[in-house]
């Protein structure tokens, strides 16, 4: 048996260690500099929102503020320049009409999707490409429990349970989770490209099934009338107010995200990712962990799914196509995978910047090009994505690992070249 | 009383037989070499011990448990823990974070505690991160510990996965070819810590080595094995007469004479 048998020096306890990493961190990058950055870029944040309707266009705010954000996040590689970021995304609807509402309320429900397939894809390396299936389990689930008469499936209309937003969240949460969990046990022994085409199916079957399941859903015809979420004697109804309680849903997913990630939790899906019999020789049992991250991916994506479904009021199949599972494994891939703060700026890439490019002109002084953004926007959007990917293709703001991973890579390749 | 017990194993891949018949004891606290020439079936035999396979035929007994066919966090939670003949380490890991995977038993958060951090849960990850430190430099891997694995040296990787399958705590430590590789020094250097394993830390080890230096330095009890069949056992100087051992390494001297004939 190991037994500690030395005292243990003080320059290897974990505070130490601790400190040394983020010495480390700071002193990366030039970081040292920018010590104190985002408490310079706080104001400036504040001051780019709250002079944008007086001089500059708001879909420029936008895009200033999708910058800044950039240059905060890569300098402040900690949960506290979140923090900041957050106090900035709080302030920010204040500053924008109901249109930017919508785009920024978006971007935060992508960015909770985001972090729930970071759990799947990123940390245990589980390729899923029908993450929309609990999207969809989660609005739906809301839908039937809480839809009135007027816009219920026939269902719906027999079995009023007669709850409101607040408690089917975390039956949704629940829900969701063991959907997952039905999802991981048939696709435990696929790896790679047959996980991600049997995930893909999943997806597709939920939404048919959403189609076709009139006595449940309506089919097609959809579910609406769908309240808002009570809140103190009144509805929260406005874009903005939505924005915030998925706001406040998103940090709590981060938070939760970040810290199963240090724990025992996280290393044992790194494990899986790096090495799988190696980790199930450490004694991990690796089926129980895969179908966990399933369960916790899943289960965020369907509190996504409730939230969506009280803030359009309604649900269709077709609001749960394919799109919405790429977009969302687009945003984790381009932010970078792996990194919480990585899937934010891929939310507001992704997902903010085909809508802030609606009604983008060009003015070249001798000639103007009226609705480029309207008629170009999803081209440059799509030249975007492929200019990150060939330039970056860890992403742009990668973990460390997944940085370390793409360097490998690139070094093998480098070794089969030569 | 033995800890280790196998009994009749065999193990055939699709009429290739790898291993027949094989039975092996290993007493407590003995350092056991299993050597033999490529392809005799020893990493097979490893594959076995630690549930990698199945046995076509045969039983694993070990601690008086019957440990074939369990799944393998199973056999590494029933005390058995090994390290690999191709170094296979999480690459993209720390030094440090490859330690605490392997002490995944010995932690007992779930998503509750590591979201809610109380702390118990606190002291316990810090115990760990400090029991790895120690467990690393028990392999001689001090100052090394926030070094990713893949930018280790190859001697230190070898040492790290030496490091990592402790952390399992295991009453039974596999080594495949600990000093593939190495030159004489690291080599030496090796052994000292494969003696140190079981002197230390009463941990019982069986090696796969293909350096004789190393095999007859440090190892009490050799198993020989050749296509598959155990052809002899016993001390190390036992094992150096034995005639068929002899002939698996250098072949018959039916075929040296017909070699000199020609």
């Amino acid at each position: 048996m190991v037994q500690q048998r030395r005292r243990l020096p003080r320059s290897l306890t974990s505070e130490a260690l601790r400190e040394r990493i983020d010495r480390m961190r700071a002193t990366s990058g030039g970081a040292q500099l920018f010590r104190f950055g985002p408490y310079a870029l706080l104001p400036l944040l504040g001051a780019i929102a709250a002079l944008s309707p007086a001089l500059l266009s708001t879909r420029l705010t936008f895009l200033l503020i999708l910058i800044v954000a950039y240059l905060m996040m890569r300098i402040v590689d900690n949960l506290y320049g979140v923090a900041v970021l957050a106090l900035a995304l709080a302030l920010l609807p204040t500053a924008m009409d109901g249109f930017e509402r919508n785009i920024m309320f978006n971007v935060a429900l992508y960015t909770v999707l985001g972090i729930g397939l970071n759990v799947v894809v990123g940390y245990a390396g589980l390729l899923d490409l029908g993450y929309v299936a609990f999207f969809a389990a989660g609005a739906y689930l809301y839908a039937l429990v809480v839809a009135p008469d007027a816009g219920a499936s026939e269902w719906a209309q027999n079995w009023d349970l007669g709850l409101t937003f607040w408690p089917v969240l975390p039956l949704a949460l629940v829900a969701a989770a063991l959907i997952g969990v039905a999802l991981g046990v048939p696709v435990l022994r696929l790896r790679g490209d047959y996980l991600a085409i049997v995930t893909l199916g999943f997806g597709e079957i939920i939404r048919i099934m959403a189609n076709n399941e009139d006595y449940y859903t309506s089919g097609p015809r959809g579910l609406f009338l769908l309240p808002k979420p009570p809140f103190f004697g009144r509805e929260l109804d406005t874009a903005q107010e939505l924005y915030f309680v998925v706001l406040v849903v998103a940090f709590v997913a981060v938070f939760a995200a970040e810290r199963i990630r240090d724990s025992r939790v996280g290393r044992a899906w790194e494990a899986i990712r790096e090495d799988e019999d190696v980790a199930s020789s450490m004694g991990i049992d690796t089926t129980v962990y895969k179908l966990l991250a399933f369960a916790i991916g899943a289960a965020i994506g369907g509190v996504g799914g409730v939230i969506v479904a009280a803030k359009q009021g309604s649900v269709f199949p077709t609001d749960f196509n394919l799109d919405v599972s790429i977009n969302v494994l687009a945003l984790v891939i381009i932010g970078g995978m792996g990194n919480v703060r990585g899937i934010l700026l891929g939310a507001l890439l992704v997902v903010g910047l085909p809508d802030v490019l609606r009604d983008f002109n060009l003015d070249l002084g001798f000639v103007t090009f009226q609705n480029v953004g309207a008629d170009y926007r999803l081209v440059i959007f799509g030249a975007a994505l492929v200019a990150v990917m060939v330039l970056r293709p860890e992403g742009l703001l990668p973990s460390r690992r997944r940085a370390a991973e793409f360097r490998e890579a690139e070094l093998l390749e480098q070794e089969y070249a030569t | 009383m033995a800890i280790l017990s196998v009994r009749h194993v065999s193990r055939s891949f699709e009429g290739l037989v790898a291993l027949n018949d094989v039975s092996i004891d290993v007493e407590p606290e003995t350092i056991v070499g299993v050597i033999g020439p490529n392809g005799a079936g020893k990493t097979t035999l490893f594959n076995i011990l630690t549930g990698f396979y199945r046995p076509t035929s045969g039983e694993v007994w070990f601690l008086d448990k019957r440990v074939d066919g369990l799944p393998m966090h199973k056999i590494a939670a029933a005390g058995i823990s090994r390290t690999f003949q191709n170094i296979r380490l999480f690459s993209n890991m720390t030094a440090i974070e490859n330690v605490l995977v392997g002490q995944h038993l010995h932690l007992g958060t779930n998503i509750a505690t590591a979201v809610l951090r109380p702390p118990a849960t606190t002291r316990a990850e810090r115990r760990a991160v400090e029991q790895s430190a120690e467990h690393l430099r028990f392999a001689g891997l001090a100052g090394r510990e926030n070094e990713l694995a893949r930018n280790l040296a190859y001697g230190e990787q070898r040492r790290l996965e030496i490091a990592r399958a402790l952390a399992v705590r295991p009453r039974l430590l596999l080594l495949d070819e600990p000093t593939a590789g190495m030159n004489a020094g690291e080599s030496m250097a090796m052994m000292k810590l494969i003696r140190e394993l079981r002197d230390d830390l009463q941990v019982t080890v069986i090696l796969i080595e293909h350096q004789m230096r190393v095999v007859m330095g440090v190892c009490e009890r050799i198993s020989v094995l050749d296509y598959g069949e155990k052809i002899a056992e016993g001390t190390p100087s036992e094992v150096q007469r034995d005639q068929r051992v002899i002939e698996a390494y250098l072949g018959t001297g039916q075929l040296k004479r017909q070699d000199a004939g020609s």
